[in-house]
């Protein structure tokens, strides 16, 4: 048996409570530490962590939900399902403890959207109390299931035979509480049924006034990535010249006014562009923001299309005819206050069916939650 | 001494014949219960031949007695994808929540329907598709040790057995580009210690090979700008060399699948929705038509030896048996013989329309319309007849797993096994 000698012995000890030192001075216990290391952890290593972390029997629930707020949303399946993992070997009731999830705002959405539907798995009863007092509530998952809840129960009140004024006032409150567009269109034509319009346009915020020019050649899709006279010009100066001509695909071709009053703030090119193929138009817009706002740019386009905010590119998607809705395409943008310049580039291709011909958009600019940005007055 | 010998003999002689009728009656009702580890089942093609399964199901209704429905497990969200099975635990995938952002797998017990564990996940890509779709519209895949399963916001989870994560990529997060909004779903394959994974779709389109203990990625090819929800297939030549098949509109192409290396390549359209099938040597590929390949060796390009124009399915892949190669154009089933020259014809009436694959158990194929419908047909050399068609009262458009002498059928919102009462 080896015996150590003084300086071994020393060593080893300075060892020990450097490594107790450290463990003291980090103030992490083995499993923090391993909810930390898989942050950072490379693709190749996060088996291993996650493995050690779901066989940890100290691994708390707490911890991983905490850790979620701040990682990426592919981290952020690796914290939650070794969540569940905790949970289901848990042998005591963890009710107490998915509630607190739930109820902390400042956690993360998914976190608490997944201790919801934990917690209100196969009791109605419950889930529909626990909805009750989210209608505002910041996980925008838990705002739309209220809302759902909401036009529920404004369903039954009506075949009760409730009087139309209730009725309003319930979907109007919905109507506030809302953020996704199916929901708000839903909202919107059960007001209409009780002879309470909504206007969609303004409730979304959707740009209506448009300066449009076309046509340009997207003939075998060379368009796309075709640098045309009017996106020169708007990304060299930012804005446009309104009585410029250019040479368009067939003929010179101007900037022409254009307002639309589609409730789906819908900008169809076809009529004004005569269902021109293979081609792309041009739409620019100002907005006047009332004060600099971060924001986003929500596009919906069933064409090939690219969008700049104030000169800078925000989104460029070269995809034809796989369907389009309100809010398809989003990026962050930044907003100044007094005027902004939107440009949209919308390619259309040359495909003949039936269910390819649309060749338009609507852009809207809305918080992150999808609360429209109005214009100022 | 000498009779209690020849009363010992004869008693053995007896034992011994009683040993091998009961041998014989057990192997005559005996379940085959290999695992279905993946969309259409072991070895790529719906067919299980020792499969005994019943012709007719009722679901329970009013005024109606539930017949060979052994259980039903409602499940969470919404699914269009298949089940498969893997030991005595059937696997499935749906979606939830918010715009289907929600990703669900689950592991339910083949024998009681109990949910054996269940995990949820969050999309980290787009979960957009058609309403009639789901974001689970790929059927998951394992290799007897993990599960993989996929989704159409290109979010590729692994789990073991038991429901413990092993590792999740967000294949969106790399390529924010790839997919489309009408939903994807082709399905995931397991080679080796490869899953592949085809994206195909007009913006950002790649296939992938992704290591199956750590989830890295181990090659990625561009593939043509065309959506495409067909899933890859393996093509396995006599000399035990392996190919990957991806079929798209511009060529039919064999990978590689520890490497992604292209080991040839035909030019030609194929079907963008209905995926081939491999077996016994050939490849059967639909493409406006169906064209048959020998498939020799993976290095070199299937040769072709017949194409026919009689069997074009739009959506069910295609199904080879014995009596010859199946598919279902719209709802009309075609059987072709080995050369391609149509043997039989049959109409499903008022089938509406199919997303899912058949499956031939025995003697019998069983076709699920969407709308729930179950066609039984009894196969034949000369004629496929519809020998029964049930209800199930709900949805279906995910292929169904044939496990011992039960079908597994994943509806859109349960799991349900249909097997003798």
């Amino acid at each position: 048996m080896h015996r150590l000698n003084h300086r071994e012995l020393g060593t080893a000890i300075v060892a020990v409570c450097l490594l107790l030192l450290e463990g003291q001075a980090i103030g992490q216990s083995p499993q923090t530490k391993l909810i930390a290391e898989l942050r950072t952890a490379p693709v190749a290593q996060r088996a291993t962590l996650v493995k050690q972390l779901q066989n940890d029997p100290t691994t708390k629930l707490m911890d991983l939900v905490t850790a979620m707020a701040t990682v990426d949303p592919v981290l952020k399946n690796f914290y939650l399902s070794v969540a569940q993992t905790v949970l289901e070997r848990s042998s005591g009731s963890t009710e107490a403890e998915l509630q607190a999830i739930v109820d902390d705002k400042k956690l993360d959405a998914a976190a608490r959207y997944w201790a919801f539907s934990v917690l209100s798995r196969g009791d109605a009863k419950k889930r529909d109390a626990m909805l009750q007092t989210m209608l505002d509530d910041p996980a925008l998952e838990l705002r739309y299931e209220a809302v759902r809840l909401g036009q529920a129960e404004v369903k039954v009140l009506k075949e009760g035979g409730a009087e139309p004024a209730q009725l309003t006032e319930a979907y109007r409150k919905l109507l506030i509480a809302a953020r996704l567009p199916e929901q708000i269109q839903q909202i919107a034509d059960s007001l209409k049924e009780l002879d309470q319009p909504v206007d969609l346009l303004k409730h979304f915020g959707f740009v209506s006034k448009w300066q449009l020019i076309a046509s340009f050649d997207n003939r075998d899709r060379i368009g796309f990535n075709t640098e045309y006279e009017p996106e020169k010009s708007y990304i060299a100066k930012q804005t446009i010249d309104a009585n410029g001509e250019y040479e368009g695909k067939a003929t010179k071709v101007k900037w022409q006014s254009f307002e639309t009053k589609e409730a789906d703030g819908g900008v169809d090119l076809n009529p004004v562009f005569k269902n021109e193929k293979g081609a792309v138009a041009y739409a620019y817009a100002e907005f006047i923001a009332a004060s600099a706002v971060d924001c986003e740019v929500r596009l919906g386009c069933t064409n090939a299309n690219k969008v700049w905010v104030n000169g800078e590119p925000a989104l460029s998607n070269e995809v034809y005819h796989t369907g389009a809705q309100i809010d398809q395409y989003t990026a962050p943008v930044k907003l100044k206050a007094g005027k902004n310049t939107v440009l949209v580039k919308v390619c259309q291709n040359e495909q003949t069916e039936q269910w390819a011909q649309d060749w338009k958009f609507q852009l809207r600019f809305a918080d992150a939650s999808g609360q429209a940005i109005q214009p100022a007055e | 001494m000498f009779s209690f010998a020849v009363s010992k003999a004869v008693g053995i002689k007896v034992v011994q014949r009683s040993l091998l009728c009961t041998l014989l009656v057990a192997i005559a009702t005996a379940e085959v219960r290999a695992d279905w580890p993946a969309f259409l089942g072991p070895g790529g093609n719906a067919v299980s031949i020792e499969a005994s399964v019943p012709l007719e199901f009722v679901a329970a209704a009013e005024g109606k007695t539930q017949k060979n429905i052994a259980w039903r497990t409602p499940l969470e969200g919404r699914s269009v994808s298949g089940p498969i099975v893997v030991g005595d635990k059937v696997i499935t995938t749906s979606s939830s929540g918010m715009e289907g952002r929600w990703l669900h797998v689950a592991a339910v017990d083949a024998n009681s329907g109990k949910v054996i564990w269940e995990r949820t996940s969050k999309a980290t890509g787009r979960p957009y598709c058609h309403p009639t779709s789901a974001n689970a519209a790929p059927t998951p895949c394992s290799d007897g040790q993990r599960v993989y399963a996929f989704f159409s916001s290109n979010d590729l989870v692994c789990y073991d057995l038991n429901g413990n994560l092993q590792w999740y990529r967000g294949l969106s997060y790399d390529h924010p580009q790839a997919g489309n909004d009408v939903g994807m779903s082709s399905s995931p394959l397991v080679v080796d210690n490869t899953v592949v994974v085809m994206i195909e779709c007009q913006a950002d389109s790649f296939a992938a090979g992704i290591d199956t203990v750590t989830g890295e990625t181990k090659w990625e090819i561009p593939r043509p700008h065309k959506a495409n929800w067909s899933s890859p297939r393996l093509a396995e030549a006599a000399d035990g060399s392996k190919a990957v098949v991806l079929h798209g509109l511009d060529n039919l192409l064999g990978i590689d699948p520890a490497t992604g290396k292209e080991l040839w390549k035909i030019d030609m359209a194929c079907s963008s929705v209905a995926t081939a099938v491999f077996t016994k040597g050939k490849l059967h590929v639909p493409a406006s038509g169906t064209k048959a390949y020998e498939f020799a060796t993976a290095t070199q390009p299937p040769k072709l030896l017949w194409e026919t124009t009689r069997i074009n399915p739009s959506s069910s892949s295609l199904l080879v048996t014995d009596i010859g190669v199946l598919g279902l154009n719209r709802s009309v089933l075609i059987c072709c013989d080995d050369k391609g020259e149509m043997k039989w014809q049959a109409r499903l009436p008022d089938a509406g329309q199919f997303w899912s694959t058949p499956v031939v158990a025995g003697q019998h194929l069983y076709a699920f319309a969407m709308n729930g419908k179950v066609f039984t047909v009894q196969l034949s050399d000369t004629s496929g007849e519809v020998v029964a068609t049930s209800e199930l009262g709900e949805d279906v458009l995910g292929s169904p797993a044939i496990h011992g002498n039960a079908l597994f059928v994943r509806s859109v919102g349960a799991l349900l096994k249909l097997a003798q009462d």
